[in-house]
């Protein structure tokens, strides 16, 4: 993964178009000057000359500098451009000289010559070009010789006197675009008053003398999507959508070069690359990445999230299923794919839902120990860890099927929070509809689906163990800060109250008896102002209570399992005060709950 | 004078002087308020911003000693949060603390002993 990382970093693709010209201290002497400036195509003025594709409609301008403006107007030019027929065919040139300057517009065009430098002037040196070089025979090229003559005004005032269109060619494989469309000679004259006329010199081609662009294969298909579906409880916008190509090689590099390289994804999950889709024999695939590639802070946000996607209602409906049907007896579906999360090595699955998978979801919930795996033993998990399919979080599939052999081919995305490559493999034949290529995605430890498109949205979930998983009922998700979404049958108020207590800022939470089996709670804290001190709770003598510190957020809650109801708990979140402060308001918030009843069914768990 | 007579002379006089004092003097002690947390009614809330940043102050004007509930509600009306304040009679300056909320809209609802809504403001969070 580090390696593809590496590639997609560093290995630009796009060979964009461009026009260019001498600098503006090579230029400081001249007394005129004709540059080309980019007119977009008849239909659309403002089209990037990157997505020109063959077949296009491309139009130039010629302006004109008059840096002898203070005394003299331009009356006279003539300017060539001369152009490869094999990239492009001429279409037509229009003038725009003002009718009451009474313009006399001429052209000719020389067909099969191009233009035979003298080296002896620089090449924008068009004047001299104009005196001292001429025109050989090649049978790639022709010239076009756009010229006015008018009795008043000043050429140099207008956007530009003249413009060229061109029809984009397909020049084939080996074709060197460089320079195919180009200023070579000009000569500019001013009429004076007294009859005679001033002949500009020297002249240069200034800004832009010539254009070098290989198009874009004429592609006409439309509406080219993809699309991410993931719980309505995960935020889509913290997603970022890479697209990728295939090199020559057949790794898969960026397809946008520089350090912006991603596209940012609406909160519907649907981004079009149809801008990006250029070529008909190239591979392309998307990665979707959750948070943005490279923040430092990356890592800590995914956290964050995972905090509230493995919860207690997850672990207590795997440990239900797990009751109800044995070791080993669950087959199938996303929810015990999501569920099985030991057996193999380095914390990757084994295809079993046993005793192991449940402790383990347990701990990870409770703090003992951590999903995450410190694959390289350094201590820590970050995106060194990342090759091991057992820290891999972010699962995927391809929107058909849930099986696990499906997913173990697409398990992907560890802490790196980056999916699989999900290729895009467009239809170019389609050019009528638009065509959407939708992943969808799951966690590790979501047994519930509350961060998990539903089931029966489309995807195969055949022989589901696990009665309550999938939100079948379609019941819509609610607000995060409730902490649940899917399904949720039940409704339990709790309450909450912070209080400043001599050194110490206390938090009590209460939540009355009911038939709650499991309930968790997550408080963030300031803490440059708070350090968290502990955790109590009177739950009942057989439930367990459980206490996790991460960063500034504190997890904690019970779990009853011994098919027990809870009883009227109440939790005291002890901290310290690190520095003198004046209240405590906004120092203790409540971020999410969740909760199980004693069928293991989630449950939603108010704090008011 | 001898020593011993000014001694005790000065020992009956200071002794004199306080018998006859006053027993209690009236000290009115006044929270200091900046101009744009003043209150000019006897009771109210001001903020000292229009929108609520970490370290921000508000002031609770009070007729009675008690002690008030201040509500943090996100824009679903969700609690975020429910502290406890203690207030006295005039003005009562606290700070708002903002850095474990996220920046969005939130209703701030004080709330007297006996759980009556006395105010409630709708404030942007930075």
């Amino acid at each position: 993964m580090r390696k593809l990382l590496l590639l997609l970093t560093c290995f630009p693709t796009m060979l964009l178009g461009q026009l260019s010209g001498p600098t503006a201290d090579s230029v400081t002497n001249g007394e005129g000057a004709a540059g080309l400036i980019w007119l977009g195509s008849p239909s659309n003025a403002n089209l990037a000359i990157a997505d020109v594709e063959v077949n296009d409609t491309i139009v130039f301008g010629i302006k004109l500098t008059n840096w002898l403006s203070d005394t003299h107007d331009i009356t006279y030019a003539h300017i060539d451009v001369e152009y490869n027929k094999n990239a492009y065919t001429y279409l037509e040139t229009t003038y725009f000289a003002p009718s009451d300057d009474n313009p006399q517009n001429s052209q000719f065009e020389m067909t099969g010559y191009k233009m035979s430098w003298n080296n002896n002037y620089e090449h924008y040196d068009i004047w001299n070009q104009w005196q001292n070089g001429s025109y050989a025979q090649n049978a790639d090229w022709n010239n076009l010789h756009p010229q006015t003559q008018t009795t008043g005004g000043d050429l140099a005032e207008l956007d530009y006197y003249v413009s060229l269109s061109f029809k984009v060619k397909d020049a084939g494989e080996n074709h060197d675009y460089t320079d195919n469309i180009m200023i070579t000679m000009g000569r500019i004259v001013a009429n004076l008053t007294n009859g005679t006329s001033k002949v500009y010199n020297p002249v240069y081609a200034y800004e832009k003398q010539d254009f070098s662009y290989e198009p874009l294969e004429d592609i006409d298909v439309q509406g080219i999507i993809a699309k991410l579906n993931m719980g309505n409880n995960v935020n889509m916008t913290n997603f970022k959508l890479i697209p990728v190509k295939k090199d020559a090689n057949g790794d898969w590099v960026n397809l946008i070069s520089g350090n912006n390289y991603y596209l940012n994804v609406p909160s519907d999950g649907q981004v079009d690359l149809t801008s990006y889709i250029t070529s008909t024999s190239e591979d392309y695939g998307v990665l979707w990445n959750y948070g943005e590639p490279g923040d430092p802070n990356g890592t800590n946000d995914f956290k964050t999230l995972y905090e509230d996607i493995l919860t207690i209602s997850d672990v207590q409906l795997a440990l239900k299923e797990l009751a109800t049907h044995g070791s080993g007896a669950i087959n199938a579906g996303i929810s015990k794919f999501n569920a099985d999360v030991a057996g193999g090595t380095n914390g990757a699955s084994d295809d079993i839902l046993d005793d192991s998978d449940t402790y383990k979801l347990l701990a990870h919930v409770m703090g003992v120990s951590e999903l995450y795996t410190d694959v390289d033993g350094d201590g820590d998990v970050d995106d060194a860890d990342a090759n091991n399919s057992g820290v891999y979080f972010f699962r995927s599939t391809d929107g058909n099927t849930y099986t696990t052999t499906t997913a173990e081919s697409f398990e992907a995305n560890g802490i790196t929070h980056q999916g699989a490559v999900v290729e895009v493999d467009v239809d170019f034949n389609n050019v009528s509809s638009g065509q959407t290529f939708e992943l969808y995605g799951t966690w590790k430890g979501d047994v519930n689906l509350s961060h998990s498109p539903s089931v029966n949205n489309g995807i195969v979930n055949d022989a589901t163990s696990i009665s309550f998983a999938p939100s079948f009922s379609g019941r819509s998700t609610v607000n995060m800060f409730t902490g649940v979404g899917g399904a949720q049958i039940d409704l339990v108020e709790g309450t909450l109250i912070v209080e400043e207590q001599g050194d110490n800022v206390v938090a009590t939470i209460s939540i009355p008896e009911s038939d709650l089996s499991a309930a968790q709670i997550r408080l963030n804290f300031d803490d440059t102002r708070l350090t968290f001190d502990s955790v109590q709770a009177d739950s009942g003598n057989t439930t367990t209570n459980f206490a996790k510190l991460t960063e500034n957020r504190v997890n904690f809650g019970s779990i009853n399992t011994m098919g027990e109801a809870m009883s009227d708990t109440t939790y005291t979140v002890t901290f310290s005060k690190k520095t003198e402060i004046n209240g405590v308001t906004g120092l203790v918030v409540l971020t999410s709950t969740d909760a199980s009843d004693m069928d293991a069914v989630r449950v939603q768990l108010n704090i008011n | 004078m001898s020593y011993n007579f000014q001694k005790w002379y000065y020992t009956i006089l200071f002794t004199l002087f306080l018998a006859c004092a006053p027993d209690e003097y009236d000290f009115t002690v006044t929270q200091w308020v900046a101009d744009e947390l003043k209150i000019d009614e006897t009771t109210g809330l001001q903020f000292d911003d229009n929108s609520v940043y970490d370290g921000a102050k508000f002031n609770i004007k009070t007729e009675t000693e008690g002690t008030y509930t201040v509500e943090i509600l996100d824009l679903a009306r969700q609690l975020v949060s429910r502290n406890t304040l203690k207030v006295i009679e005039g003005d009562n300056v606290y700070t708002i603390y903002t850095r474990v909320l996220q920046t969005g809209d939130y209703t701030f609802r004080f709330l007297d002993d006996s759980g009556k809504e006395k105010q409630s403001v709708k404030l942007f969070v930075k």
